[in-house]
């Protein structure tokens, strides 16, 4: 095995566990605390404003002191936040912390040691969606059960201090698919591009969902994720990119009653997220962690509106097709094909 | 079940916490003005990282071109 693979299955391992014990935490403690929706509402939002917003900040620190080890200790904090079960609030609060803090160490692992592969980081983001899925099913109403994410993140722990790859001075992340307009230019159309992609992940109709198919659309999307690094890399991020985004509409469309249809919708759908990491990271390739930081950011101002507006649901079609057509075109912009390292216009 | 991006949507199983965050106005408001807040400060972090990797690049080209001449 590859030195390079141990270190990103070991992280890939802990996405999933952290993103198991979050939301372990949030619907399997928090949620069964509060006594109205309105408070699971904003302990929600407080969650995501901690865990995604902060990771531009924390990625930046970690930049400019690359030997923290951020991934462990998000884990740690992890930890200490599923020991504080009892208090929901500060469990709640301290689980996003550690949850940003892990998401940079990971994202910062993926992006240096990438050789120039997309693939690495859609691995990586991947297996969160399934984490985020069994956590909320798992946590539903089972606080009991809070054993089980302790023992996978005290497992997350060892693997990654077993098998994290230390800082040398020159490590810097290789990977080559930002278009050649301006820095700013590129960054702005990729933050529109994640904004959209997160809002409109939040209003996919799904009229299929029953008990039985509670699995797909997490599944979907991990495939998704994983799919996206890997055909970017062999044919092209602006191809797949694009055409992955424009395919989707119709799947998603008439995939609203059809649930085998709604799922290669939304595989098509997300998988633009490792390119759309990757971009950023090619702008800024001495700075991993503010990039990775960037995209998350990007994810929660598209997720805030969903919070605040219902979308009329006769609108809902024209605005997904709208929407997507614009990340359709900020990628097409935005994003170069390297296929196989080998720049192509 | 709407978990579509990872962290994105909690209406899973049917727990509508959506819009009710605008039945407490306030305390939604104050977050999404951190979440400004925070926008501000990633903007001035990445002016300057952009900066910082620009200048990299450059000095990186230079000494690459040095080699090989």
């Amino acid at each position: 095995m590859n030195k390079l693979t141990k270190p990103l299955l070991a992280y890939t391992f802990s996405h999933f566990c952290v993103d198991f014990a979050c939301f372990f935490v949030l619907f399997g403690v928090f949620k069964v605390s509060q006594n109205s929706l309105q408070n699971v509402s904003i302990g929600f939002l407080t969650y995501n404003v901690i865990a995604f917003g902060l990771q531009p900040i924390i990625g930046k620190i970690c930049d400019d002191n690359p030997r923290i080890p951020i991934g462990i200790i998000g884990c740690f904090i992890v930890l200490l936040g599923l020991f504080a079960s009892g208090f929901p609030w500060i469990s709640l609060l301290i689980c996003a912390f550690g949850n940003a803090s892990f998401h940079i160490g990971g994202g910062i692992d993926n992006l240096r040691f990438a050789k120039g592969k997309i693939a690495r980081s859609g691995i990586f983001v991947s297996s969160g969606a399934l984490g985020v899925f069994l956590g909320t099913i798992v946590g539903n109403g089972n606080k009991a059960l809070v054993y089980l994410p302790v023992t996978i993140i005290v497992a997350s722990i060892i693997l990654i201090a077993l098998f994290a790859v230390k800082y040398e001075d020159g490590d810097v992340c290789d990977i080559s698919i930002a278009s050649d307009f301006p820095y700013a230019t590129v960054l702005v159309l990729i933050f529109v591009s994640i904004m959209i992609r997160s809002y409109v992940g939040g209003i996919i109709p799904m009229d299929w969902k029953t008990a039985s198919f509670v699995f797909l659309p997490a599944t979907s999307a991990f495939f998704g994720k994983a799919l996206g690094g890997i055909l970017g890399y062999k044919y092209g991020a602006k191809n797949i990119g694009v055409t992955a985004l424009m395919l989707s509409i119709p799947f998603l469309y008439f995939g609203k009653n059809i649930a085998l249809l709604s799922a290669i919708g939304i595989v098509l759908f997300n998988i633009t997220m490792p390119i759309t990491l990757s971009v950023v990271a090619s702008k800024l390739p001495y700075n991993p962690g503010l990039a990775f930081g960037l995209t998350t950011l990007a994810l929660l101002c598209g997720n805030i509106p969903s919070f605040f507006i219902k979308v009329p649901e006769i609108l809902v079609f024209l605005l997904l097709l709208v929407l997507i057509v614009i990340s359709s075109i900020c990628v097409l912009l935005s994003t170069k094909n390297n296929i196989n390292g080998d720049e192509v216009l | 079940m709407k978990i579509i991006s990872k962290g994105i949507s909690y209406k899973l199983l049917d727990v509508a916490v959506g819009p009710k965050v605008i039945e407490r106005f306030g305390v939604g408001i104050a977050l999404v003005v951190i979440v400004i807040v925070i926008l501000v400060v990633s903007i001035v972090l990445i002016s300057k990282a952009v900066k910082k990797n620009h200048e990299k690049a450059k000095y990186s080209n230079s000494k690459n071109d040095g080699i090989e001449k």
